[in-house]
């Protein structure tokens, strides 16, 4: 704690999200997609852009 | 990995993403429209195939030499006016061209639209492309530690990948099954 009250530790801490989470949530959508039949046809070509998007999140 | 420039300019990137991806997903879908004509089981068989070897490709670490440009984006593209500098980076990073790939996914991604998709799932896969890619400036933390969630994504790339590509195969067979 500093001499304002002021502790830098809490201040910096953000909630950060894990990189592997969004690519679980994406890939869990995938799973659903596959396994449900769905109404829409075009539903799964938005996760299939969702998924190859996020997969090469790690490169420029 | 973005940097602090870009990732303030997230709007103007990432539509800059958008439309060059959406271009990539029309150009694709060009090319789907023309092998159309081919019979829909032998292009249905030919997608699973591709999609199961190229994630065969992913899974033994060889995913980083499959076809790809291997150049990034120019850095005098970082002194042109903020906004404009982030639209175009968005732009040739969401076509594809220019970006480093350690993933099969956008591969398996490109030659579904081809073999079973289409004009209209060209788009969709380029709105979902830009949309996947624009997680990174959203999701990684502004204030506190970046380089901490860039390390974290350097280590778990692969387990990234690896997921990504699964589920980009399992959609692959959601549409023809």
């Amino acid at each position: 704690m500093s001499s304002y009250g002021h502790n830098p530790a809490k201040a910096k801490a953000t909630l950060t999200v894990h990189p592997i989470l969004p690519a679980l949530i994406l890939g869990g959508i995938g799973a659903i997609v596959a396994v449900v039949p769905l109404e829409n046809a075009l539903a799964p070509w938005a996760v299939l852009g969702l998924l190859s998007g996020y997969s090469i999140s790690g490169s420029t | 990995m973005l940097s602090s420039v870009w990732r303030r300019r997230t709007i103007w990137f990432g539509l800059g993403l958008l439309t060059g991806a959406l271009l990539t997903g029309m150009i694709l879908g060009v090319f789907g429209e023309l092998v159309s004509p081919l019979p829909s089981e032998l292009r249905s068989r030919l997608a699973v195939v591709v999609g199961i070897l190229l994630a065969f490709v992913e899974f033994i670490g060889w995913s980083e030499h499959l076809p790809q440009r291997r150049q990034l984006v120019q850095a005098t593209i970082i002194s042109r006016p903020p906004s404009a500098g982030a639209l175009q980076f968005g732009f040739e990073m969401g076509t594809g061209y220019r970006t480093y790939s350690p993933s099969s996914s956008p591969l398996i991604a490109g030659i579904g639209v081809i073999l079973i998709g289409g004009m209209v799932p060209g788009l969709l896969a380029g709105a979902g492309f830009a949309g996947g890619r624009t997680l990174v400036p959203l999701l990684r933390p502004v204030g506190a530690r970046p380089t901490r969630w860039d390390d974290q994504m350097l280590r778990w790339s692969w387990l990234v990948s690896a997921i990504c590509t699964t589920g980009c195969v399992a959609t692959i067979l959601a549409v023809i099954l």
